[in-house]
């Protein structure tokens, strides 16, 4: 059941009515009935996946517990621990990988065999892949780590433990919450709050603006120059990259704001999954402020257990021997870390080489910052340049933004090779003559750019309130009344009016539903 | 110790005024590159061990909360 749909208004509308009539007793049973109900909508197959995640986790972490209460001595109990862990993550990363990468890892082996005349060939499997499967595997998994870590107690309650993997609005495409935030969100009784509702409501409407105005607007310019670049001039490549970059985050914060609306309608807070990420100055500042769920899950469970290993401990001593008093030196045990990290970023997406040369050219760009830090501090101080001004700042976001397009620009491409060949068309062929006519023959007429246009300053004057002020949200709430509701019948009539729908009513899918 | 670990973290980043900051986790003041290059200086300084575990915003927020957590260290691993 896509969230763009009058189905999924309908299933929300009446799950939170029924929610707030239920007996305090039964509100997060009812819950989780709703939430499998939802999930059923996907298929059956898919429930026995989401089932053995929830089951083996669950089970895993009670034995983890268990070996706690029974071992004499701690570090007894981490040894035991140690080896539950291996065999979830080992049993659960291999249900991801076999649903996700095997195909890949078929395709490519099968043409090495041809290549050297094998006749042997894998099967190539057709798989649907289980609904919001990246995200639930990674959820329990988080979940198991931390209760290894000693971060909180496993939880007693089988279903009450089912409800935190399968709670509905996070399902589709997280965010990837961790149990001592929802779960215990979950755990609680929420009685009907107006602001909060009426916050939720207010959300989800920012949502649907987000991606029917704007992503998917952006999304036919994107495809229409995507799908055949060698037609299109230097500025129109330029442009449906850019667009690209836009189109992504306005389809997937525009998903993710419309699960976390319908979650505050019912009370319960899911962590937020983006701060403005174009307003980054640099690209690991990107990277903290774009799907947080994922970077903060790869930074706790992946980037600092491998910075913090015994190896790189020792990799990090000789560099801070050698290199005596130098950045580098003591950065040295961070940069294998954060290559397999932006690598596992990357093929979390899913299984392509653009994925993964996605995943290495931000580490790239990440290391080399790091290691030039020392001469580019030297070279603000010899120009005179302010870091902190207005001017400079911005500098930083728009060269930001540009490196960030160009890496989305491998990803969205059919193939690594287009992607470049894309960027160096947008270079040599830039100019800015017939700039008009030029922008309105990429599948979007003058008036749809126009909307696009118009729509992108009203999230770029939205943005930049939030920047410096802080919630919109709140504000809003201490407006007058008549003023508050022309404000939302606005966004309602531009969403109604100026929303791109499909047949019977159905919007493009979300680009982060398949990952 | 107060002075070493300020003589530490300015040395990664000498931008921040420490004696007056508790949040330099939760405010994103110190990214994770950061850290990892003050807990090997407080590594080799203090001759401690400082384990994933121990990778959470509550031990590294303040200069008195990472004091804190090495007179722990030191006291366990000893």
């Amino acid at each position: 059941m896509s969230f763009i749909s009058f189905q999924f208004l309908g299933f929300l509308l009446a799950t939170v009515i029924l929610y707030y009539l239920m007996p305090k007793k039964f509100q997060w049973i009812f819950l989780l009935i709703v939430s499998y109900g939802f999930y059923l909508f996907s298929g059956v197959k898919p429930l026995i996946f989401i089932l053995s995640t929830t089951l083996t986790t669950y089970l895993g972490a009670r034995w983890m517990e268990h070996n706690k209460e029974i071992s004499a001595k701690k570090s007894e109990a981490k040894q035991k621990n140690k080896k539950v862990l291996l065999l979830l993550v080992l049993f659960n990363f291999g249900i991801l990988a076999m649903l996700k990468y095997y195909n890949f890892f078929a395709g490519q082996m099968n043409s090495h065999f041809s290549l050297f005349a094998y006749d042997t060939k894998l099967p190539l499997v057709n798989i649907i892949l289980p609904l919001g499967v990246s995200f639930y595997t990674f959820q329990a998994v988080g979940y198991c780590i931390d209760v290894y870590r000693n971060k909180y107690h496993a939880e007693e309650n089988l279903a009450r433990y089912a409800l935190f993997i399968s709670f509905f609005p996070q399902i589709v495409q997280g965010p990837i919450s961790r149990y001592d935030n929802l779960g215990k969100a979950l755990k609680e009784y929420h009685y009907f709050d107006y602001k909060e509702f009426t916050f939720g409501v207010q959300l989800m409407l920012w949502g649907f603006f987000k991606k029917l105005v704007i992503a998917d607007r952006a999304g036919t310019f994107v495809n229409t120059v995507f799908s055949d670049y060698g037609k299109f001039d230097g500025l129109q490549t330029f442009a449906a990259m850019a667009l690209y970059a836009i189109q992504i985050y306005t389809d997937f914060s525009g998903g993710i704001d419309i699960a976390r609306g319908a979650a505050q309608m019912m009370g319960i807070d899911l962590i937020e999954n983006f701060e403005r990420p174009y307003f980054a100055t640099s690209v690991s500042e990107h990277w903290r402020r774009w799907h947080m769920s994922l970077t903060n899950w790869m930074k706790d469970y992946v980037f600092f257990p491998l910075t913090l290993s015994k190896t790189a401990s020792k990799l990090g001593k000789w560099g801070r021997k050698h290199m005596k008093g130098s950045m580098i030196g003591k950065q040295l045990p961070t940069y294998i870390p954060t290559f397999t990290t932006f690598f596992l970023i990357g093929i979390w997406h899913g299984a392509s080489w653009g994925f993964i040369a996605y995943g290495l050219y931000n580490a790239t760009i990440i290391v080399l910052s790091m290691i030039l830090t020392p001469a580019y501090k030297a070279g603000y101080k010899f120009f005179h340049i302010n870091v902190n001004s207005f001017l400079w700042k911005l500098w930083g976001m728009v060269r930001t933004f540009l490196i960030m397009m160009v890496g989305r620009t491998i990803v969205r491409a059919a193939t690594v090779h287009q992607a470049f060949a894309m960027a160096g068309r947008a270079v040599h062929l830039f100019d800015f003559s017939n700039l008009t006519a030029r922008l309105t023959g990429c599948g979007l007429t003058g008036r749809g750019m126009l909307v696009l246009f118009c729509a992108m300053l009203i999230l770029l004057a939205v943005s930049i309130f939030q920047e410096n002020k802080g919630s919109l949200r709140e504000a809003m709430a201490q407006w007058a009344l008549p003023v508050r509701w022309l404000a939302l019948l606005a966004i309602l009539a531009i969403v109604l009016v100026f929303g791109l729908y499909g047949e019977g009513y159905s919007a493009a899918n979300f680009v982060y539903r398949n990952f | 110790m107060r002075d070493e670990v300020l003589e530490i973290l300015r040395g990664v980043n000498s931008d921040i005024d420490y004696d007056h900051e508790d949040a330099l986790i939760d405010d994103e003041l110190l990214d994770s590159f950061e850290v990892v290059a003050i807990i090997g200086d407080l590594a080799d300084e203090f001759d401690i061990t400082i384990d994933v575990d121990e990778m959470v915003p509550e031990n590294f927020n303040s200069v008195d909360a990472i004091c804190d957590m090495i007179e722990r260290l030191k006291e366990e691993q000893e």
